[in-house]
């Protein structure tokens, strides 16, 4: 499964990740205020780590991962937008994006059209995600979006051997069933 | 890891699930207030879907631990255990019970001693389980046990067809 390009707005779009993108994912992921937030990156970031993802998330026979780059006008990778545990038409919703596009309703857009494409294209009906409790931002990118809390999980993450409270959140598609 | 024995009364005990537990799983879970109430366990149950499951925990040991629950002669009654087990933090409980077993505090007890175990000896800080939106039973097990309501997940499964809305709980030290 691999997806095409999107249009977010003048300035952003999403397409396929590439592997000439690595460098750029070192170089925002070791910024550790998006790395603090993301429970599966560790830190610091190294270029084998984003090879590794790169090679994860493009291989056409991983059906259960759908991975977009978010760029900028000038081609450069901004951020990633992900589907992973694509299940039964259930996906968890995985994402980030650089520090100097926060703040802009940016993210809030990228996930909207995200999640039409996946309901429409890969017929989820149950799109969630997991944040972090002190993440407030990101909850409220997902609430913006139609997301609701369906619960929280108490130490559900263990990150730099210190364990995390998550909330998570879900889209749910009313009209299948 | 062999799983040494673990007593839960005079009655009943915990031990290793083994291959010739097969017969009595094949009994049990050929049971429809089971197949309806699980996500899993399929129906009609046949020999070859015990062999199945046998072999998926046997093979990925670190992230499966299994116990039989057995009575006093040793006879398989039901089935305790974790599953997507990462050491030192967190882990997913499963469990059912013979339907002639029911009602008697077994599987309470089952899992009460089953999660001190992982606690302890899997160094977990979170145990948690999910389950069926209409499984009041197990619900009730669980909070004897002393797990937590923590969120209602809307279409979190498809079972035969239909989307169905589950609970999680969880146990947290």
């Amino acid at each position: 499964m691999y997806p095409t390009k999107i249009k977010i707005n003048e300035s952003i779009f999403l397409s396929p990740l590439e592997m000439e993108d690595a460098e750029r994912i070192v170089f925002c992921l070791n910024d550790i205020q998006v790395s603090q937030w993301m429970a599966e990156v560790p830190y610091p970031y190294f270029i084998e780590d984003a090879k590794a993802f790169i090679l994860r998330g493009t291989n056409q026979e991983n059906s259960t991962e759908v991975v977009f780059a978010i760029r900028n006008n000038e081609n450069e990778l901004v951020g990633v937008v992900r589907f992973i545990d694509i299940l039964e038409q259930k996906a968890r919703i995985n994402y980030w994006i650089a520090n100097p596009y926060w703040g802009k309703g940016i993210m809030a857009e990228v996930i909207k059209k995200v999640c039409d494409f996946g309901i429409q294209e890969l017929m989820l009906s149950r799109i969630y995600g997991h944040v972090l409790v002190e993440n407030l931002r990101a909850a409220r990118v997902l609430e913006k979006c139609g997301f609701t809390c369906e619960g929280m999980f108490k130490k559900s993450v263990k990150k730099n051997e210190k364990f995390f409270d998550c909330k998570l959140y879900a889209l749910v598609v009313e009209k299948i069933n | 890891m062999s799983l040494s024995k673990i007593i839960i009364n005079k009655d009943v005990f915990l031990s290793e699930l083994n291959e010739s537990d097969e017969k009595n799983v094949v009994i049990y879970l050929n049971e429809k207030d089971i197949y309806k109430n699980t996500l899993r366990i399929p129906f009609p149950y046949h020999q070859e879907d015990f062999k199945f499951f046998f072999s998926w925990i046997s093979k990925d040991i670190e992230k499966n631990c299994v116990w039989a629950i057995r009575n006093h002669d040793g006879k398989l009654i039901g089935v305790v255990g974790f599953h997507n087990i990462i050491r030192n933090q967190k882990a997913e409980i499963g469990y059912w019970l013979g339907k002639p077993y029911w009602g008697k505090g077994i599987m309470t007890a089952a899992v009460k001693a089953a999660s001190a175990f992982a606690f302890e000896s899997l160094g977990l800080s979170r145990i948690y389980a999910c389950v069926f939106l209409k499984n009041i039973a197990s619900t009730i097990v669980l909070e004897k046990c002393g797990f937590e309501l923590e969120g209602i997940l809307k279409k979190n499964v498809k079972k035969d067809g239909v989307f169905l809305d589950e609970k999680v709980y969880a146990l947290v030290k």
